[in-house]
């Protein structure tokens, strides 16, 4: 269950990570899942299918660092 | 694109010059004018002028600076003036401020090029969203027993 503290939600920051991870700036894309692994909390439920896509296009990225941070964000524990 | 008049944001990155510098006594000095005069009366001035100044000052050391005491100063703990119930500044702020300024810094890290003030732009941001979200809120790869862990 997704506790908020505030009822109150930041709609448009799923849409900017996501658009992010889609960039052809691999350093946009790292830092979108960088974002995702230090805050976890962002992904809900009812958005399982957008991230899920994002993910699945993030462990076969070209640059190796996205691909090392969608790891990190798919498992924080991964973290070095 | 400035919100804030440009005297404001002029005062902010001279305060700013200072806090960055080597000398202990001024940096001190700074460290007070911000507390008394920008934090403590107010807050949603200061963090959208840290913003504006991670979205456009000319030297990445500067606008790195900027953001991690974004951060920093979001992260502190007020009383919410309407409740003095005790929460992070951020929270405590209008709902509006509140928007302009995360959108805004939505837009700074979409147009920084400077991977540095881009990754500390990403942890400021990430840090306004476990605001709002508890955190360690349900990853859908781990559920929710995992993350207890």
């Amino acid at each position: 269950m997704l506790i908020r503290r505030t009822g109150e939600q930041w709609q448009e920051l799923l849409g900017a990570l996501f658009q992010a991870s889609q960039s052809t700036d691999a350093g946009q894309r790292e830092n979108a899942f960088r974002i995702f692994a230090t805050t976890p909390g962002i992904i809900e439920k009812q958005h399982e299918e957008v991230v899920l896509s994002a993910f699945t296009k993030g462990f076969e990225d070209e640059d190796v660092s996205v691909r090392l941070e969608t790891s990190i964000a798919s498992h924080p524990s991964n973290k070095i | 694109m400035s919100v804030l008049p440009p005297e404001i944001q002029h005062a902010l990155s001279q305060l700013l010059n200072i806090l960055q510098s080597s000398d202990n006594v001024q940096r001190t000095q700074a460290e007070e004018q911000l507390s008394n005069e920008w934090v403590q009366p107010r807050p949603d001035v200061l963090l959208m002028g840290l913003v504006e100044q991670i979205q456009g000052a000319l030297d990445a050391p500067t606008r790195s600076y900027a953001a991690v005491l974004f951060r920093r100063i979001a992260t502190r703990t007020r009383p919410d003036p309407t409740t003095n119930v005790s929460k992070e500044l951020f929270l405590t702020l209008p709902q509006p401020s509140r928007h302009a300024i995360q959108q805004k810094l939505l837009l700074c890290l979409q147009a920084e090029n400077a991977a540095n003030v881009r990754n500390k732009t990403g942890d400021a941001i990430a840090e306004l969203a476990r605001q709002y979200t508890e955190e360690g809120g349900t990853n859908i790869f781990l559920g929710s027993e995992q993350t207890e862990c």
